[in-house]
């Protein structure tokens, strides 16, 4: 009988999608079309002291995208209203600029985001958002906040992997503030896959402060 | 020495919060290659099995909390499709009825394990709380057991599945989409399946299943040009494509068409001489 470290991913798709249909079926009418892991994508950030942002590799949070069962045009396009966007460390919507924090979906505001996507691209709208990133959590109201501890366990994690804390994310890696505003997530996140040159473990270790940055925000006192 | 059900109780509730489940697991699966051997088919007789295989050899021996650890554990290797070995299980059979009746007592006090079905388990907000995890594929079928704890706690998942390719209902109207949302490519080497990819370019993620020459592989799109194929099992090799100019601009060109994104990346391939 063999015993195993790790859930094959291949069982874990199942098993996730399998559970995904029970909750869906039984709560909210709602399905998950994609579950995208961690992963790097293009953002725009803006680093302290800069007058001008620019497009950087980050590494951008897991998200899972649902979307009303009703809401497939032709078997093959979704309007970008129907989209939902949540984090699946916290089941609450993603935490991001022209995201509603109470819904997880798009606030379009200024930014222009296609009304109409292929089901084969759900992510297009959010990733869209990552590419313009106004950082105006005005539309929408997401918000993340560190605390000291949470401040120090991605150091110890950091330093566990011979990564150093740069000067920008000296700057905006810090407690009370709503770090949307100042990118310093996303900051940190290009300067790690800036250090690691194998995307693959900067994203895994990026995986990492995800948990302890959401985990973390959603076991607060009131959240 | 006679111990009271008392005393063995206070023994067992000191002993809940070690992973003896896991343990016991363990015992049986070294006593399952060992027992083939005539000299250590039966713990009983050998001193050196008694040594190696302590829980299992209690058990037998009719110690209570080793006989709960027993019973979970054989529970969990009858749903997996094993056998318990005949000599183990004879012993077993053979425990007097007022041994019996304390094992009741003891599993219903001590051994909390709370059974539950696989949809129930949850990875996000379970992964950190999992001690073990058994796979066992009779021919189609895929048996899963996760176990878990929560402090005291400690939960089994169980569930098995059918592996097949055609897994939506489309006669369901509430599924309507799903077989459209996969995107499909085959040849007679090759298979591609998307449920979904970056047109923006975000592909460094495993978005695609591929069968190579009927081998598994996940693959992405990294951000140095390259096709990453990653095997779905230990025993064949990963590899990458690298992409010359010419081959992303020709990704480039399709990525917001899908299908004929995939099919350029099934000529990529196919071009690539990876095929045999």
């Amino acid at each position: 009988m063999k015993k195993l470290d790790a859930i094959p991913h291949e069982v874990l798709e199942h098993i996730q999608s399998e559970h995904e249909r029970a909750l869906a079926k039984v709560l909210t009418g709602e399905t998950a079309i994609a579950k995208l892991p961690a992963r790097i994508v293009q953002m725009r950030i803006l680093r302290p002291n800069q007058d001008l942002s620019s497009i950087e590799t980050v590494v951008a949070p897991p998200v899972h995208v649902y979307i009303a069962k009703d809401r497939v045009i032709d078997n093959t396009l979704l309007t970008t209203a129907s989209i939902r966007y949540v984090l699946p460390y916290t089941g609450k919507p993603f935490p991001y600029g022209h995201i509603f924090s109470s819904s997880g979906y798009v606030c379009l505001g200024s930014i222009f985001v296609p009304s109409v996507v292929s089901i084969y691209n759900p992510q297009q709208p959010l990733e869209t958002l990552f590419l313009h990133n106004d950082r105006n959590t005005g539309h929408g109201g997401a918000s993340i906040t560190l605390t000291e501890q949470i401040i120090s366990d991605v150091r110890d994690l950091l330093a566990h992997h011979n990564i150093r804390f740069t000067s920008d994310v000296e700057r905006t890696f810090v407690s009370q503030q709503n770090i949307l505003r100042n990118d310093a997530l996303w900051i940190l996140s290009a300067d790690i896959v800036r250090q690691i040159p194998d995307i693959l473990v900067a994203t895994d270790i990026m995986e990492h402060i995800f948990r302890i940055v959401f985990r973390a925000t959603k076991n607060k006192k009131g959240d | 020495m006679c111990v009271s059900i008392i005393d063995q109780l206070i023994q067992i509730k000191k002993s809940a919060d070690s992973n003896d489940i896991v343990n016991m697991l363990d015992e049986f699966t070294v006593y399952s290659r060992l027992s083939k051997i005539p000299a250590l088919s039966d713990i009983s007789k050998s001193p050196a099995l008694k040594k190696q295989l302590p829980l299992l050899s209690k058990a037998i021996e009719g110690d209570i909390y080793c006989l709960s650890l027993y019973m979970v554990a054989a529970n969990i290797i009858g749903y997996l499709g094993y056998d318990i070995p005949e000599t183990i299980a004879t012993h077993i059979d053979n425990t007097p009825d007022s041994l019996k009746q304390k094992l009741i007592i003891a599993q219903e006090n001590t051994i909390r394990v709370d059974y539950r079905s696989l949809d129930m388990y949850q990875h996000d907000s379970m992964r950190d709380t999992i001690t073990a995890i058994y796979i066992h594929k009779p021919e189609d079928e895929t048996r899963i057991v996760i176990l878990t704890r929560s402090g005291k706690q400690q939960r089994i998942f169980q569930g098995s599945y059918i592996e097949s390719e055609e897994t939506d209902d489309q006669n369901n109207p509430s599924n309507v989409y799903q077989k459209a949302r996969s995107l499909r490519y085959e040849d007679d080497h090759l298979r591609i399946k998307i449920d979904n990819y970056s047109i923006q370019g975000n592909n460094a993620y495993f978005f695609a299943k591929v069968k190579i020459n009927r081998v598994g592989y996940r693959m992405m799109l990294d951000n140095q040009y390259r096709l990453v194929f990653k095997a779905d099992q230990s025993a064949s090799n990963d590899f990458t494509i690298e992409l010359d100019i010419s081959a992303m601009n020709r990704i480039n060109m399709a990525k917001s068409e899908p299908k004929e994104f995939i099919a350029t990346l099934a000529q990529i391939i196919n071009e690539s001489g990876v095929i045999e």
